[in-house]
């Protein structure tokens, strides 16, 4: 972990959502430094995903503040939050089903022209979807869905990145390509990265987080994580 | 200003806040219910006021209508809940359009039978009474109590009874509900023609005050979709409190300026409120849009 | 393979249907305007305004989704603010001005409804159903307000478009010349509108339909487009509102009621949304239609429109051109199949 003096790239502090009487966040606090890439672990319904929206702003917290470069973001609009560099893949694939894999893409862009059309080609290499360009999104395989995402959410070439369950729904061989397009990519950029899959997240081998009931329940190493006895009681050892 | 002065201005917004509330209130379960749009939900008040000029004409009572007119409304209710409502539940757009064809056919029909001019209607009580020392029409204050006895046994079987126990789940978690053993169709669809009955009841008792044509459901309609959005679906004091909301304000201006115009400036405060509140003025936790 | 996807992908034929089939129809109009007799003449000329109302719903519904309920308030108040201005003031131009007034006000009103709606994220059926409360309350000001509109005879007598520059002056007065103006703007309304359809921004206005959401994380202010879109369609729709008034000589309550709401609805879904030149052509098929139904009875057209309305939503969901491209498609699929076989 980067030295305490450093300042974050992002820095959620104390962070709450309630939907009612359920807490679904329950006074989360992290940071991410530039460059680091996390994961974050939980069960069904623990949270993750509602932090996500929090932090790209989709649901505003109930409490706590979010800094991102040291300004704070909590109350601003979804769009303005995405323009300072905040780029997120949702749990659900969610493309342009109507449009092209090359306009998906473009619409993604924050450069026009052929600046674009470079960036396209370089996103399309990355996520090995060269092949499809002139293919409509709805067209796609699962997978391939998933990567596309994953390439609308690199074309604005962001600063903090936020996947949503980039394997959800893949094939043992597409997790492993997976893993290693995201071992790629990340080399930069920061990243958070949500799992189910526990393989997955080993082979990410990063700083890991586990929510429990919205609360954070650990955090560090994947390897401290893993032996944790208190995480394997609540979630590990269900599996 | 005294209290005499008033009555009047009070008992005429409560008129139409108890006439608005009756028809409304279907509208915002069914939606609060399966998001259905029913644009044909205008033609149960056309029909409800074309059962009481029928049976008058035919020497029968304003009090024999006041009993059939909900029935024949939820018989109307159930053969669109049947055949059209029932096939479209997750589709809004088609159902918008199907139900708008609905309503223009059944307008149409109606007008091809009756005629275009306006039918014979009578109230049963004439006259005025004595309110705190204002004398005020003795039928408008026949309305308003007896739609708060009606709305009061709606509002007590939505608390109290299994059907509105069952509709409640269904609008809080329809899943749920199914899981819970609920028959999510059958409630709806009792529902809708619950719905439908009150919004013909509506019709017989504005009848007497309204010119009693075919077309009139669509001013209705609109109001009423208003009133539910501006309101709030879902929920009994989500639709009182847009009733208030759009028959309060409305009266109110009338006093100031033509009737159109009042109903534009309502139309228009309602507009900014929902950029404010845009779940309406009482927000149902789990209806989003 | 890759060819193939890549043909798929940018359909040259496709994208260049609309130019084409837009010049088609000017030529196919003037030809017939030159064999027209006066009454013809006049019947293809309101065809034309009604097609540009159409094309102005298409921009809407069509692009964002967006379906509004309630168009003919902005085409009537094109059209009422023709009539009221042009029969009260007796200044050079006034028709002229007039109608940029109308555009104006229509842009205003849009511009606001929309903005305290679609702002406030209200989507889809409600939105719908704002602009039906809008359109009902839009006729009744158009029938009550005696004073200003006429009530329920409206206003006659509205002065004819012109263009007075020193001695310069154009007056549209014979249906032919209006059938030109409208021809020639349709024409260009519709080359502009799909030049904008087919750019980033018309795969932004396409996206903002198929994912909000995901428009917005992208960084896109997607009420801002919404409101930008509704009020551009708006303007054009007053534009028609605006011609019609100025060509027929007279406006009532008709123009700016819920029925024309829904024909112009009926217009856009024969032709088939979203393809902007279809439209168009649902409008003066439709209204042919209508002509010889109430020919036979006027009390026909309703019960017609809302079988149709119910058909269209259980038979053929995607329009009648939808229907044709459908089995067209199944067609030339089976076509296709055979060939690869006996390959
Ligand atoms: N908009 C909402 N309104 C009400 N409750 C919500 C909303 N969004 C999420 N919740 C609830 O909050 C809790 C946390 O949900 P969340 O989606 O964050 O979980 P998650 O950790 O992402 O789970 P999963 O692994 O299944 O994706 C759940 O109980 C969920 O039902
Ligand atoms: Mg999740």
């Amino acid at each position: 972990m980067p030295d305490s003096n450093t300042v974050p790239l992002l820095s959620v502090e104390s962070v709450s959502k309630r939907f009612g009487g359920l807490t679904a966040v329950d006074d989360v606090s992290l940071k991410a430094y530039a460059g680091q890439m996390q994961c974050i672990i939980g069960a069904n319904g623990a949270g993750k995903s509602t932090l996500f929206n929090m932090l790209c702003g989709s649901l505003k917290p109930t409490e706590g503040t979010i800094l991102f470069q040291g300004t704070d973001i909590t109350r601003l609009p979804l769009h303005k939050i995405a323009r300072l560099g905040i780029s997120r893949k949702f749990q659900v694939p969610s493309v342009f089903d109507e449009l092209t894999v090359e306009d998906n893409l473009d619409l993604a862009s924050k450069v026009h022209g052929s600046a674009a059309e470079r960036r396209v080609n370089e996103v399309l290499d990355t996520i090995q979807l060269t092949g499809q360009r002139f293919i409509k999104a709805s067209n796609l395989a699962h997978g391939q869905k998933q990567w596309l995402e994953i390439g609308i959410a690199l074309m604005p070439e962001p600063e903090l990145l936020l996947l949503d369950e980039p394997t959800a729904g893949m094939t043992r061989d597409e997790t492993r390509k997976t893993a290693e397009l995201l071992k790629e990519v990340q080399e930069g950029i920061t990243t958070i990265v949500i799992e189910h899959d526990m393989s997955f997240v080993r082979r990410l081998n990063c700083h890991t987080i586990v929510l429990h009931h919205g609360k954070l329940l650990r955090e560090g190493e994947f390897g401290e994580i893993e032996q944790d006895q208190v995480v394997r009681e609540v979630y590990l050892g269900k599996q | 200003m005294t209290i005499t002065s008033l009555v009047p201005s009070v008992m005429n917004a409560l008129t139409l806040i108890s006439v608005l509330m009756l028809v409304a209130m279907g509208l915002g379960i069914i939606f609060g219910m399966m998001r259905v749009i029913n644009l044909a939900h205008g033609e149960f008040v056309t029909i409800g006021a074309f059962t009481l000029s029928v049976l008058q004409e035919l020497g029968g009572s304003y009090w024999l209508a006041l009993m059939v007119a909900p029935i024949i409304g939820a018989l109307a209710g159930l053969l669109v809940e049947r055949l059209i409502v029932q096939h479209l539940y997750t589709r809004w757009l088609a159902t918008i359009l199907a139900t708008w064809g609905l309503s223009l056919i059944i307008a149409q029909i109606l007008q091809i039978i009756f005629g275009a001019g306006p039918q014979s209607v009578s109230a049963p009580i004439s006259g005025t009474m004595d309110i705190l020392g204002a004398s005020y029409p003795a039928y408008r204050v026949f309305i308003v109590l007896f739609s708060a006895a009606v709305l009061g046994l709606v509002l007590l079987m939505f608390s109290r009874s299994n059907f509105g126990l069952d509709i409640r789940t269904v609008i809080q978690d329809r899943d749920m509900a199914e899981a819970l053993g609920i028959d999510t169709k059958r409630v709806f669809s009792k529902a809708f023609m619950l719905g439908a009955a009150l919004a013909a009841l509506a019709g017989v008792l504005v009848g007497p005050l309204a010119v009693v044509i075919a077309q009139m459901g669509v001013n209705y309609l609109a109001k009423s979709f208003f009133v539910v959005i501006v309101g709030g679906a879902g929920s009994f004091w989500g639709i009182g409190a847009g009733s208030a909301f759009v028959g309060g304000l409305e009266t109110v201006f009338t006093y100031q300026m033509p009737v159109t115009l009042a109903q534009a400036l309502v139309l228009a405060l309602g507009i900014i409120v929902l950029r404010f509140r845009p779940q309406g003025i009482v927000p149902h936790a789990n209806i989003k849009w | 393979m890759k060819i193939l996807s890549a043909r798929q992908g940018r359909n040259p034929i496709r994208e260049l249907s609309t130019p084409a089939t837009a010049i088609v129809l000017g030529i196919v109009v003037f030809v017939i305007s030159l064999y027209a007799d006066y009454y013809w003449m006049m019947i293809l000329r309101d065809a034309l305004v009604f097609g540009i109302f159409a094309l102005s719903l298409d921009y809407l519904w069509g692009r964002t989704g967006l379906l509004s309920f309630g168009h003919a308030t902005f085409f009537g108040i094109g059209a009422y603010a023709v009539a009221i201005l042009s029969t009260n003031f007796d200044i050079a131009n006034i028709t002229l001005l007039a109608l940029l007034a109308g555009i104006l006000a229509s842009g205003l009103v849009a511009l606001l409804f929309g903005y305290f709606l679609l702002f406030a994220g209200v989507r889809g059926p409600y939105f719908t159903i704002m602009t039906l409360a809008l359109t009902v309350i839009a006729s009744h000001i158009a029938v009550a307000w005696v004073d200003v509109t006429g009530g329920d005879s409206g206003i006659t007598g509205v002065q004819p478009l012109s263009l007075t520059l020193g001695d310069f002056e154009f007056v549209i007065f014979a249906p032919q010349t209006g059938l030109y103006v409208a021809l020639a703007l349709l024409l260009i309304l519709l080359l502009v509108i799909w030049k904008v359809a087919t750019s980033r921004y018309g795969r932004l206005l396409k996206a903002l339909e198929v994912n909000e959401l995901r428009a917005r994380t992208l960084g896109y202010n997607t009420p801002l487009h919404l409101v930008g879109t509704f009020t551009i369609s708006a303007m054009i729709a007053a534009l028609a509102g605006g011609l019609y008034a100025s060509f027929a000589g007279y406006v009532a309550p008709d123009l700016i009621g819920l029925l024309l709401s829904t024909k112009v609805i009926v217009w856009v879904a024969v032709g088939g949304r979203g393809t902007l030149i279809g439209p168009v052509l649902g409008a003066v098929f439709v209204m042919q239609i209508e002509r010889e139904l109430s020919s036979i009875n006027t009390s026909l057209w309703p019960l017609f429109i809302g079988l149709f309305f119910i058909a269209m939503v259980f038979l053929f969901p995607n329009g009648l051109v939808g229907l044709v491209q459908d089995l067209s498609g199944k067609m030339s699929k089976n076509q296709k199949k055979g060939g690869t076989e006996s390959a």
